[in-house]
């Protein structure tokens, strides 16, 4: 199996240049003042193959590590061939990163998704009630409303994106996405690297300058300032239920009119585009890594979810074969070495991205140091698991996370009265603590739980998830 | 271990139908609403029910349709508008995929600007008055009486008109008229008024807990309804003059404007909808075994049972019991050469009965067939899984946990045991089957026909075996012979005309059933069933329903 990452990836892991394709970043971050927090997730397909993801060590000091009960251990000291064959690319990033071990999708297994995938998508960042969506359109609150959004709502800038949702999977998609608007509507991902590029930072006048054309974009603002009376005068008459669609257009039209009020005002230098042309799939990641990262540099936007996308059985050298219909939920052994090495390709391109961030000074530590990084998926592995899910987060070394730590949860957490999975009646602890655990990260220690009416009480679900947040 | 696998009947069917699988070791999960099904079965249908009416913005295709009925084809013609989005379950039109995100915004202020431009440099093509001679004001006076109202499907009101006339007024003194024309356009097609149906009331009628629509509501619900388009101008004049308000005279516009060819584009567009026509644009097939199978016969495919199902629903009396065994289609000459009848060749559609010894329907084109298969075989499991999804309206439960799929033939395999036998051995465990014997048995009845609808009588060496016995209760139940005898016997069932109900319910009202819809449902189909379950049954149900034209009041539960 050969590697997607060819010379050009090791160069960039030795931090020399991409050559004349990549992006020109601006890093200019001297400061972060009041304590910007940032927050990326990025997500992968299919799980991963436990037994080559997870890490028991197997030194002296860690014999009495029992699978049922809950323990950590310190990365720091380890050797590279001490990381799980899927975690060692990230075996750099040690330091500032936390692997999370035994947490457990309960709400999927409570909610009986039928189909996992699309059950995982949706569970993985709103631990909400799949189903409530359709019936009862009352719902539309945070229930149903992904962790990603809930956090943007809440840290957003005036003029600036409340969020970026960006796959590496066709050019705009709503297929294979985790993030959700309130009442659990799907939010399109964009994934072309050249008109991504051109809506962050290349939407400046074209026009020539006092052409009719140019005058009809330069009142653009003053339009839409207008036009939200209109809505502020609907929304008024709209009955109750209804109002939250309009409010929250009137605000992404707000944002968008801030935007092109201050489009001349960004404080970065903007980075050169992406080629238009096709781009393989490592050339298509480092532009969208690059655009990540500028996005975050040029404080266009403080939260950012980003779907690394499909790879086809020819980018992982099965010439002729489809990951998902030849390997991905095989368990002969043919499978779990290609899904094995589909894993370490993932971490690879999951350690690229964070190392780009880690590589921008900001204040007196990086980027990094003030995003919260969180790598996540919609399956545990390919026999359509949703437990023990495979978790790594990143960055906060400031004042986030309590990093350099493995951390194992043993499957101590009872089910809800009748519900077992794989005849067991506990799990691990459920990802709604994790995700409640996200959001006093980001400084939102006023949320107590993510998907509670999802079982009317009968799952705990409030409450952070022990130790990782500091 | 107890199983955990839930049948989930959608909306209003998992209330009152009697229908249900018979498939031991699956029961019920955890409450999922908490609705109480048993308090709300027991209630009767004794008065009609107010539902709740979604606030929505213009689909897709609305917006498409009511721009080139705004601006003409000039104007309107190679935009690009808004990404589509999908509701969880499939329909488009959904409210809850209509909701906007911020890229949406985004790419609805683009397609506003995009026009404006076009306006700015040609504004004679949506200014009513003489530009060389008129005086500006007079013309962006004429704007906003004539253009901003067709584009909000009503009268403005005074103080909307004004505030318009005021931005147009002090644009036209920086601007000048054709910048001043194009921002106003540029406005006008931001505004709520225009990208949502708002719903404007006409006050209190008397009526208990309700309150009535106005004309121009009705209006464009009407419209929406039949052609995904805005009122044309005797429905505007209607609404106008109030008639809309009588039930014949609803009826009178839909038989109107179903006999419109407007109306075609909503039924291939429920067509595309129900039957998930959209997956045909990723599906891939084995080179090797099935070389003509490239993007093209899937569009040509996908053509075919769109033509089907309009022309089905609309020329042919809009049987629901015709969509499951009509064989009469039209065909290019690559899908003739597929299904093995004649095309006097060339590139143009020909009508033509499909061989009735071979196919009965939508479910055996070979649109749905190739959707429902691998690269290399049919799946029994996608296709009995989508009739009980997409034709009955069950929900069929989740996967049980760690199962890993059983390996599909790998491409330029020899073949060694039948399709059928491979799925049969891979679920003979009884977790497995507890469930598949719900849905894999009404997937082998398809058999006889390959991963891309080809009719087959052998499956390699041995000849096909389409025979099963349905794990399904009352009339669908029991041993069916093949494909088109199971087609038949669902097409006169009274789950699938429940369920058609429900499908172009869930397509015309932009929004799954609930609870709450159980009354307005059985009516339906009761109006449909003694008018011969039709598609126009449906949509004069529908409008001359007393709901049609009312809401809730705010203060009783909205």
């Amino acid at each position: 199996m050969k590697s997607i990452f060819g010379r050009r990836h090791l160069l960039k892991l030795a931090g020399l240049s991409l050559g004349a394709s990549a992006l020109p970043l601006a890093h200019r971050l001297a400061a972060n003042p009041g304590g910007v927090r940032r927050l990326l997730v990025v997500t992968t397909r299919h799980g991963t193959v436990y037994d080559n993801w997870k890490m028991r060590h197997g030194g002296p000091a860690d014999r009495d590590k029992k699978e049922s009960e809950d323990w950590e251990h310190d990365l720091g000291p380890l050797e590279p061939e001490q990381l799980s064959p899927i975690l060692r690319p990230l075996y750099s990033l040690r330091h500032k990163m936390v692997v999370l071990d035994g947490v457990s999708m309960t709400s999927s297994i409570c909610n009986s998704p039928g189909d996992n995938h699309g059950g995982g998508e949706f569970h993985a960042l709103t631990g909400a009630n799949r189903f409530i969506y359709g019936e009862d359109p009352a719902a539309f609150d945070w229930e149903g409303m992904s962790v990603d959004v809930r956090i943007a709502e809440r840290v957003a800038q005036a003029g600036r994106y409340r969020s970026l949702h960006l796959t590496d999977t066709g050019d705009v998609t709503i297929d294979g996405i985790y993030s959700r608007e309130r009442g659990g509507a799907r939010i399109p991902y964009e994934g072309n690297p050249a008109a991504i590029h051109q809506r962050l930072f290349g939407k400046l006048e074209t026009e020539v300058p006092g052409s009719l054309r140019a005058r009809v974009r330069g009142r653009r603002g003053s339009v839409l300032d207008f036009v939200e009376k209109d809505y502020l005068r609907a929304t008024d008459e709209a009955i109750a239920r209804d109002r939250v669609k309009l409010e929250q257009h009137t605000d992404f039209m707000s944002r968008l009119a801030d935007r092109i009020a201050g489009s001349h005002d960004v404080v970065c230098d903007t980075p050169g585009a992406p080629g238009n042309g096709s781009l393989d799939k490592i050339a298509r990641q480092t532009a969208l890594h690059q655009l990540i990262a500028a996005a975050f540099v040029c404080d266009l936007t403080r939260v950012i979810t980003f779907d690394i996308g499909a790879f086809t059985g020819d980018q992982l050298g099965a010439v002729g074969k489809d990951l998902h219909e030849d390997f991905a939920h095989k368990t002969h052994p043919e499978a779990v070495a290609m899904m094995t090495f589909y894993g370490e390709e993932n971490a690879k391109l999951v350690a690229q991205l964070v190392e780009t961030l880690d590589s921008i000074p900001e204040g007196d530590g990086s980027l990094l140091d003030h995003t919260l990084v969180v790598w996540t998926g919609e399956l545990a592995n390919g026999q359509h698991d949703v437990t023990p899910l495979p978790y790594v987060l990143f960055g906060g070394a400031s004042d986030m996370l309590s990093t350099g730590r493995y951390v194992h949860y043993a499957p101590s957490h009872p089910l809800p009265s009748g519900v077992t999975y794989h005849g067991k009646k506990n799990v691990g602890p459920p990802h709604n603590k994790l995700l409640v655990s996200l959001c006093h990260a980001m400084g939102m220690t006023d949320v107590s739980w993510v998907g509670q009416s999802l079982l009317g009480g009968k799952l705990d679900v409030t409450g952070p998830l022990p130790g990782f947040v500091v | 271990m107890k199983r955990r696998v839930v049948y989930r009947l959608p909306g209003v069917l998992r209330l009152g139908l009697a229908l249900s699988l018979v498939a031991a070791g699956c029961s019920a999960g955890l409450p999922e609403d908490g609705s109480d099904p048993a308090t709300t079965e027991s209630s009767t249908c004794s008065a009609p029910e107010l539902t709740y009416k979604p606030l929505r913005r213009l689909s897709n295709t609305e917006l498409d349709n009511t721009l080139h009925a705004l601006l003409g084809s000039d104007l309107a013609s190679d935009l690009v508008l808004p990404v589509r989005t999908t509701a969880e379950d499939g329909f488009d039109a959904d409210h809850r995929a209509l909701q906007v995100g911020e890229i949406v915004v985004e790419q609805l202020h683009d397609l506003a600007l995009q026009i404006s431009l076009r306006v700015a440099e040609s504004p004679g093509l949506v200014l009513g008055c003489d530009m060389q001679h008129d005086k500006d004001w007079l013309c962006i006076e004429g704007l906003v009486d004539d253009f901003i109202p067709r584009a909000f499907r009503r009268p403005l009101a005074p103080i909307q008109r004004d505030r318009y006339l005021a931005f147009g007024k002090a644009l036209l003194s920086e601007e000048g008229l054709a910048v001043t024309t194009g921002l106003l356009v540029q406005a006008a097609l931001q505004s709520p008024d225009f990208l949502y149906r708002l719903q404007h009331v006409s006050g209190d009628d008397g009526a208990a807990g309700s309150e009535r629509f106005d004309g121009y509501t009705i209006a464009s619900r009407i419209s929406y309804l039949v052609w995904q388009a805005p009122p044309d101008d005797l429905l505007m004049a209607d609404a106008a003059g109030g008639a809309l308000v009588e039930p014949e005279v609803r009826a009178a516009h839909i038989e109107r404007m179903f006999a419109d060819p407007r109306a075609a584009g909503p039924a291939r567009d429920f067509a595309r909808q129900w039957l998930g026509l959209g997956r045909l644009d990723v599906a891939t097939k084995d080179d090797e075994r099935f070389p003509e199978f490239n993007a093209e016969l899937a569009r040509m495919m996908r053509e075919q049972t769109e033509r089907f199902v309009a022309r089905t629903l609309l020329d042919e009396g809009g049987s629901f019991e015709a969509l499951l065994t009509s064989t009469q289609v039209h065909s290019t000459e690559e899908l003739a050469e597929l299904y093995g009848i004649p095309h006097a060749g060339g590139a143009e559609w020909e009508s033509g009965s499909l061989p009735v010894s071979e196919r009965a329907g939508v479910l055996t084109q070979a649109a749905w067939l190739s959707i429902g298969a691998h690269r290399q075989d049919g799946s029994p499991v996608l296709r009995g899984v989508d009739v009980l999804r997409r034709i009955l309206c069950i929900e069929p439960g989740s996967r049980p946990e760690g199962i890993a799929d059983v390996p599909r033939r790998p491409d330029g395999d020899e073949i060694t045991q039948t399709n059928r036998e491979r799925f049969e051995s891979r679920v003979a465990l009884p977790k497995c089957l507890a469930c598949h014997q719900s849905f894999d048995p009404i997937g082998y009845t398809f058999e006889s026909f390959d991963a891309i609808g080809r009719y087959r009588t052998h499956d390699g060496p041995v000849p096909v075996n389409t025979e099963a016995s349905l794990h399904l209760s009352g009339e669908l139940g029991g041993v069916v012979g093949d494909a088109i005898e199971l087609s038949h016997r669902i097409a006169s069932s009274r789950p699938y005309a429940l369920c058609m109900s429900e499908q172009l319910n869930r397509f015309a009202q932009a929004r799954k059933q609930g609870s709450a819809d159980r009354c307005r449902v059985e009516h339906d189909r009761e109006r449909m069933a003694a008018a011969g379950n039709t598609y126009l049954a449906l949509l004069l149900g529908a409008v001359q329903r007393p709901d049609f034209i009312r809401r809730l009041r705010e203060e009783d539960g909205q």
